[in-house]
């Protein structure tokens, strides 16, 4: 009997194998990024976006499943310059070899609750929240808004309706967005009671790749997916300065391999740390205060000190064929950092580096493999 | 008086447990050597180093007739596969509650709760310092794991596979259940059952002869039971991580099964199993 129950169970195993994605050569590039804070503390979720990031319509409209019950200071309008900060202090880069980036200095203070030309979010967005008793609306309040669901989209917005979910539907007030570089739109802030997070629909069914970053603000340490691989890219190399003139395409090279797990996709761990532990990790004028705007904190503590939030940087390259299950994280308690600094390498001059760290191994050591050449000839 | 901790020759190589040992440190290397946020080679130390003192510090304190330490190596290697933690202390702070509960928590002389199921729901209620990665399985690890652990349930013969079986066919029922329900696209389901941590789950907790129902009928409704809570727990509740806290929280009910669905009752006929899970 157990011979033929294995027998089974090996069948039934094996026949999973493969339904697993094959990788495909013509793995298409994302055509930008969109970036997403997600801020957690005691089961209540504050996700700050960029709705214009995420339009993938001509009319940029943003629907977003939300699986718990939406709170009343939800749809606040939040400096996007905040967004742009913490992007900016925990992106990998190239770091001149000795030298230390120094620590953060004080930054221009965030306006509290307006864009940056200190209009609210009334005057860019069209806001709609939906209850699980009407979303029956949805559909018609985005034929309203010229858009017309695919199927695929139909089918994945009666899922979520099924499992009661709120809804949040944003959409862009026409000719009110800023044209002036200096003032860009606000982000938009949604806080929730839960844990959990789910990706805006595609609205018109395009199964296009897209690129993600997902900034996670914590208090206990390191987010990870707890249903997909999390890996870090690599972060110990040094760079020649033919390589810095075309960083950002070593960067998507050193992305693309650590993605790339077998058959099936990572998510990319870019930065873990927190400006207490380890403040001389963020690149750029990056203070408590902003963590603590963007946070689900939003103010300091009762004793004025600003909250230690740690922070989290994954980057994702998102097709639905790898990533078919809606994203979950799961928050741990490690608070060991990790940033991704390549030191260039210098003809000449100081090479001794910032005390404690580990050296950097040299790009020289990767000759042999296809990153090196990729990067010298432009092979990808 | 003679001290029971020398006397039975420590290998006996027919034994299912040297099974589970292989390919508990086959999946440890394979962990280890592909993943950034593996367990560490201390971590291994300090958990198996937990259990195996608390199996020697028991055995001697309850006078047992013979030192068997396969059953604690077997726990520790579970516990390093499964958790993570932040301090060095928990590591055998874990080992030696897993091994503990089995010489305190017991009714009718089994132990209640399968050891490393009850040390890492123990620990993830009381303490701020520990976690579990579900997600730290790639495609490869996974058919390594598939492969591994369903050869060493082929080659020890004896075991509990039926239950393991009829907990994975209650748990895919419920997911292709909810699939269908939903709507959604069947990769869904598939992704779902494509995890490291539900095979470790399925063959090396639930299958332990100590902590489960010992007819097949009882197995078949015990393996349902928590397939069933745990889906509860996970999709309506979002309590994670739900298989093991689903466990822990019937694990308590085998007595009864026992008693209502003792062996060779009920409405499947069952055989004997004498070997230990960790």
């Amino acid at each position: 009997m157990p011979r033929i129950l294995a027998a089974l169970l090996a069948g039934f195993g094996l026949a999973l194998i493969p339904l697993a994605p094959m990788a495909s050569a013509a793995d298409e590039p994302a055509a930008r990024v969109t970036r997403i804070v997600l801020a957690r503390e005691a089961g209540r979720t504050v996700l700050t976006l960029y709705p214009d990031e995420h339009g993938q319509n001509r009319d940029g409209v943003l629907l977003l499943p939300i699986p718990g019950e939406i709170e009343a200071s939800s749809g606040e309008s939040v400096d996007g310059a905040a967004i742009d900060r913490l992007d900016v202090a925990t992106m990998p880069r190239p770091v001149a070899e000795g030298t230390c980036t120094p620590p953060p200095e004080s930054a221009p203070a965030l306006a509290p609750d307006v864009s940056g030309d200190g209009r609210g979010p009334d005057s860019y967005y069209d806001i709609k929240i939906f209850s699980p008793a009407d979303t029956g609306m949805i559909e018609r309040s985005l034929v309203e808004r010229h858009v017309v669901l695919s199927p695929a989209s139909r089918t994945t917005l009666a899922g979520y309706q099924k499992q009661r979910m709120n809804f949040v539907l944003v959409g862009r007030v026409a000719n009110r967005l800023p044209v002036r570089p200096s003032s860009p739109p606000p982000a938009l802030r949604i806080v929730y009671k839960s844990k959990n997070f789910m990706l805006p629909i595609r609205l018109n069914g395009n199964d296009r790749p897209q690129e993600w970053l997902i900034f996670a603000l914590t208090r206990h340490g390191r987010v990870e997916a707890a249903n997909y691989l999390t890996v870090k890219i690599q972060g110990d190399l040094e760079l020649s300065p033919l390589t810095l003139h075309d960083f950002a395409k070593f960067h998507q090279s050193l992305f693309d391999r650590a993605s790339h797990h077998g058959r099936s996709r990572a998510i990319v761990l870019e930065f873990a740390g927190s400006l207490s532990d380890c403040p001389h990790y963020f690149s750029q004028p990056l203070t408590a205060g902003t963590l603590g705007y963007l946070s689900a904190a939003g103010q300091p503590s009762g004793n004025g000190a600003e909250p230690d939030i740690f922070v989290t940087r994954l980057h994702i390259r998102y097709e639905r064929r790898y990533f078919p299950e809606d994203l979950l994280f799961n928050e741990t308690r490690d608070r060991a950092p990790f940033v991704a600094r390549y030191p260039v390498r210098q003809p000449l001059g100081d090479r001794a580096g910032c005390r404690g760290e580990r050296p950097a191994r040299s790009a020289d050591a990767l000759e042999d493999t296809p990153l090196y050449y990729e990067l010298l000839f432009g092979g990808r | 008086m003679e001290s029971s901790c020398n006397r039975e020759p420590f290998i006996r190589w027919n034994d299912a447990r040297h099974f589970q040992l292989l390919a508990q440190g086959v999946l440890l290397v394979g962990i280890a050597s592909r993943l950034d946020f593996g367990p560490s080679p201390s971590a291994c130390l300090l958990l198996t180093a937990g259990a195996l003192i608390t199996q020697i510090a028991g055995s001697c304190f309850y006078r047992l007739p013979r030192l068997d330490l396969r059953s604690a190596l077997v726990t520790g290697l579970s516990l390093t596969l499964l958790l993570r933690a932040d301090v060095w202390w928990v590591y055998p702070l874990a080992g030696a509650l897993a091994i503990a509960s089995k010489f305190v928590i017991r009714m009718r002389g089994r132990h209640l709760y399968n050891p490393s199921n009850f040390a890492i729901v123990t620990l993830l209620l009381l303490s701020d310092h520990v976690w579990i990665s579900p997600g730290q399985w790639g495609d490869s690890l996974w058919i390594l794991a598939l492969l591994t652990l369903l050869s060493c349930q082929v080659l020890q013969k004896v075991g509990r596979l039926d239950i393991a079986l009829f907990f994975l066919a209650g748990h895919a029922f419920l997911l292709s259940g909810r699939t269908l329900w939903l709507q959604d696209p069947w990769a869904i389901p598939f992704h779902q059952l494509q995890n490291g941590n539900l095979l470790l789950f399925s063959f090396f907790m639930i299958t332990d002869p100590k902590t489960t129902p010992a007819g097949r009928s009882g197995r078949l409704l015990y393996a349902l039971i928590v397939a069933a809570l745990s889906y509860w727990l996970a999709f309506f509740e979002g309590v994670y991580p739900a298989l093991l806290y689903g466990l822990a929280l019937l694990s308590p009910t085998v007595p009864l099964l026992d008693y209502w669905f003792p062996p060779g009752s009920g409405f499947i006929r069952t055989r004997p199993v004498l070997q230990h899970a960790g």
